[in-house]
């Protein structure tokens, strides 16, 4: 017996970042010079690890109380941040583990090698993750994160940002991304946003205001869906059987 | 109706439209120890403990795999994320995740002596570990391969320019079982990313 399993349609770097991006100057030293060699997809492109069934901690997915005391929480606006993980067929993309990360609501990080002057938070940690359902919904409540300096050669500042690591159903779809806030005027002028050199790629990167869901006297929502790498021809495991 | 009750309440239209098209990449950049390894980045109590790998080892039957990353002026560096994953034909896979270490810049993995592995037209081709490197000035996760010994009229392998195959290559150390295998971003030795 075989098992049919798909690979993915090729990746369209048209919507993707430049990889050698000299405003956003640690990619000078980063980035490859050769082109990327193109190969065929194998077993352990279309296959990756499945979290579906991980066992995750009850506040695993609420940034606002899960670092903070007994009867505390963390300083800053709160939202829930929500959306759909799909692949370019529209296909929901199922049982998928979402790591989230982010700077506090002063702009600074809790990591040893951020010395920004805002302060840290007492009660934010700032690392969440949760897992899509079936119709590859996610949602995490957190607070909305500063804009911050960075030693970028200039007077460079983050917009806001919420950095996202999302598993797929293959290797091959592995994603690290950053989600922005609507009408953040920083998104424009922000080397590593702009990095991108496709603004209706960059607007995909940012959240959008949703009333509908939000908590009223609680909580306000913002919308972000993500799209991961398509379909593409299929394979078969166990057995010489191609395409 | 009260067109203001409906603005008040109204639903997001999504970021996306049609036709689909992939989210674009950022860097993962310096912190990204706070969501993959928050406890190794001091942020004790979220999680249990870092997610660090899935599947099993099978007993007895591994190897040690270390080295640097290594930057365009030749400088090791000590912020970068890698993952592994090793697919298994017809069954569970192994996947294990590594920072450098902050302060040498060594990352080390234990992981299984690589088996089969065919290519998406069911060929069987030469073992792999495949590999994904993200941190701060990496726009789009790499992804390379490592192979413990150098493949034999391989399809895959021969689709590289014969001068470069060598940086794919574990270095076999002393002590059996164990390896180096170094990437460089960019250089003379640089390794060869894929576009897969």
């Amino acid at each position: 017996m075989s098992r049919a399993i798909r690979g993915f349609s090729p990746r369209q770097y048209d919507g993707q970042p430049e990889m050698n991006y000299p405003d956003y100057r640690s990619t000078v030293l980063r980035h490859p010079k050769h082109r990327l060699v193109a190969v065929p997809q194998t077993l352990a492109d279309v296959t990756g690890p499945a979290f579906g069934d991980m066992a995750l901690g009850e506040l695993d997915s609420d940034l606002i109380v899960n670092y903070a005391s007994p009867g505390q929480s963390a300083i800053g606006e709160r939202i829930i941040v929500h959306g759909r993980v799909v692949d370019e067929a529209s296909r929901p993309v199922q049982h998928a583990l979402i790591e989230v990360w982010q700077a506090n609501a002063g702009g600074r990080y809790r990591h040893k090698n951020d010395s920004y002057l805002a302060p840290l938070d007492p009660n934010f940690g700032g690392c969440g993750r949760c897992v899509t359902d079936e119709d590859g919904h996610y949602q995490f409540r957190t607070i909305r994160p500063g804009p911050y300096p960075w030693p970028n050669g200039g007077n460079d500042w983050r917009p806001a940002h919420i950095h996202f690591s999302i598993f797929g159903s293959g290797f091959a779809q592995r994603l690290i991304t950053q989600m922005y806030f609507e009408g953040d005027p920083h998104i424009h002028i922000c080397p590593i946003a702009q990095s991108i050199n496709d603004a209706r790629a960059v607007d995909q990167l940012t959240a959008r205001l949703d009333m509908a869901n939000s908590v009223p006297m609680d909580l306000r929502s913002f919308r972000f869906d993500l799209v991961l790498r398509g379909p593409g021809s299929t394979m078969f495991e166990n057995k010489l059987e191609g395409n | 109706m009260d067109p203001l009750e409906t603005r008040r309440s109204r639903p997001a239209k999504s970021n996306v439209q049609l036709p689909l098209r992939e989210t674009a990449s950022q860097t993962a950049g310096p912190y990204v120890h706070i969501g993959c390894l928050p406890n190794m980045a001091g942020i004790k109590g979220v999680f249990d403990q870092d997610l660090t790998s899935y599947g099993s080892r099978k007993s007895g039957d591994t190897i040690k795999i270390r080295g640097h990353v290594i930057d365009g002026d030749g400088q090791i560096c000590r912020d970068m994320m890698l993952e592994f994953w090793q697919s298994r034909n017809g069954g569970k896979g192994l996947w294990q995740r590594y920072a450098t270490d902050l302060e040498t810049g060594l990352y080390e993995v234990e992981i299984e002596f690589p088996s089969e592995m065919r290519d998406v037209e069911g060929n069987e081709i030469s073992p792999f570990i495949a590999v994904w490197i993200v941190a701060r000035g990496i726009n789009i996760g790499l992804s390379t391969r490592i192979y413990l010994s150098e493949p034999d009229n391989d399809k895959q392998f021969s689709l590289i320019d014969e001068k470069r195959r060598h940086t794919l290559i574990a270095k076999p150390l002393e002590l059996a079982g164990e390896y180096q295998f170094d990437i460089h971003l960019q250089g003379g030795q640089e390794t060869v990313f894929f576009d897969i």
